[in-house]
């Protein structure tokens, strides 16, 4: 909850406010803002494409039957819009991938699953619980389908819950632009007159975009291995908590990542003083310089990680080790633990909220591992702030 | 199924591009001049790695210059 909360709120409250700046500035465009926004939406459209592109070169590659399941899911939503359309065409390619594996008699998902699949363990939750939960949301996804197909006034807020309902029942992964998600909501609910807003939210998301793997890494190791460590839950959810120094990673917190995040309060410090010297801008520019006022202490969180440290051999092994290991998290008392380890454990649990200082470089690089997600998960070594209780976590294995 | 599902959702990406892209086009001041500046966003982006606010900011300017140029 905490981690959807800061992932989400900061965008719906700077995407709220910036659409209702630029509601009555948008209704009469000067011509040279038409031009712009038209030459904004092309790189838009085109940014879009490219993301089309890769996201088929990753979930097919290369295989032939995929192809055609991504081909035929165009070609059949290009040419009509039905709100049932979405989730059958879904469902319809997961049925005919468990149809082939079936005839094939091998799983097609140990060729284009990557590791990180390998690594999802069950939930403790039991079958028949869990069974009863699908059947609850199936039946309440169906009840919705047809009550919104039917009904044609559609009360305001049953027409967001149907919405909402059924693209967060879309929702299987993180991808960028939400894949199963942003076409029907965009086909509903948008349009290409509020393309410019589009744009502004795509241009906000810049900055996580080079990161968003590990930011997702970061979220399924927290559901997937449910260790509570408040370092790894609020660095995936803070927008710009990728940007920030973590241990090993100072070549890529280099990267344009870091400098769109100066960039945004290089504008912000920019368009304030122009929001109030432009008129036609004023209020759309006010309300997007208050909006970025709001979070920018958010994007610059002083949270206390762990200080920089060098890699060094034994980390190095100590990661390849966790890389080819399948086993779960040890939360078993240590027969000797190291002494500099017990201090950190028996710190409270918002350990990482009052400063990294005492953290050696065997730490940092478990906190690394334990912020960057599966691949590195099989053995679960943590801080204080990982660990459950004043159990010491036991160190190596 | 896990495979089927992302290739099916993942043709809903593609044909939403494709629909952006003919609503832009129809929509927009200079239809052509627009197509022309996605497809060089798409080549600076994709081929010559050239960071995206750039290539955003990029094709605002050039829609500026086509309304200005008076482009079709």
């Amino acid at each position: 909850m905490l981690t959807g909360l800061l992932f989400q709120l900061p965008g719906l409250v700077i995407m709220t406010l910036v659409g209702v700046g630029a509601a009555s500035f948008l209704k009469t465009p000067a011509p040279w803002l038409r031009g712009a926004t038209a030459g904004l939406g092309a790189a838009g459209v085109a940014l879009v494409a490219a993301s089309a592109f890769a996201l088929t070169r990753g979930a097919c590659r290369g295989d032939g039957l995929l192809l055609s399941l991504s081909a035929a899911s165009a070609v059949v939503t290009f040419y009509t819009v039905k709100i049932w359309l979405f989730p059958v065409l879904i469902l319809a390619g997961g049925l005919v991938t468990l149809a082939v594996n079936a005839y094939r008699r091998k799983d097609m998902a140990a060729k284009t699953s990557g590791d990180d699949e390998a690594h999802v363990e069950r939930f403790s939750l039991p079958r028949a619980a869990g069974a009863l939960v699908v059947v609850l949301w199936a039946a309440v996804l169906v009840a919705t389908l047809v009550a919104a197909s039917k009904v044609p006034d559609f009360p305001m807020g049953l027409d967001l819950w149907s919405a909402m309902f059924r693209a967060g029942s879309m929702i299987f992964g993180g991808e960028f632009f939400s894949p199963n998600v942003f076409p029907p909501m965009f086909f509903r609910l948008v349009g290409a007159e509020a393309f410019f807003s589009f744009l502004i939210s795509f241009f906000l998301r810049l900055s996580k975009k080079k990161k968003k793997k590990q930011a997702v890494r970061s979220s399924s190791l927290y559901f997937t291995k449910t260790s509570s460590s408040a370092t790894a839950t609020l660095r995936s959810a803070l927008p710009n908590a990728s940007i920030l120094p973590t241990p090993g990673s100072r070549a890529r917190t280099s990267t344009w990542a870091s400098r769109s995040c100066k960039a945004s309060r290089f504008l912000f410090i920019l368009f304030f003083p122009l929001s109030f010297a432009v008129r036609p801008l004023s209020s759309f520019l006010l309300s997007l310089s208050l909006s970025l006022l709001l979070f920018l202490p958010l994007f610059s969180f002083p949270f206390p990680f762990p200080p920089f440290q060098k890699k060094t051999k034994q980390t190095r092994f100590q990661l390849s080790r966790d890389r080819s290991s399948t086993s779960l998290p040890t939360w078993a008392p240590s027969p000797a633990p190291d002494p500099r380890a017990r201090t950190a454990a028996s710190t409270p649990s918002s350990a990482p909220f009052s400063g990294g200082s005492a953290s050696t470089p065997r730490e940092s690089s478990s906190s690394t591992a334990c912020c960057r997600g599966g691949r590195a998960s099989g053995t679960f070594r943590s801080t204080g702030g990982c660990s459950r209780g004043s159990t010491p976590p036991r160190w190596g294995s | 199924m896990l495979p089927g599902l992302n290739a099916a959702a993942v043709g809903l990406v593609t044909s939403a591009a494709i629909s952006l892209a003919i609503s832009l086009r129809a929509a927009s001041p200079f239809p052509n001049a627009t197509v022309s500046i996605g497809m060089a966003v798409f080549a600076v982006t994709e081929v010559l790695k050239v960071p995206v606010p750039l290539a955003v900011l990029g094709g605002g300017v050039l829609g500026v210059v086509a309304w200005a140029a008076g482009m079709n």
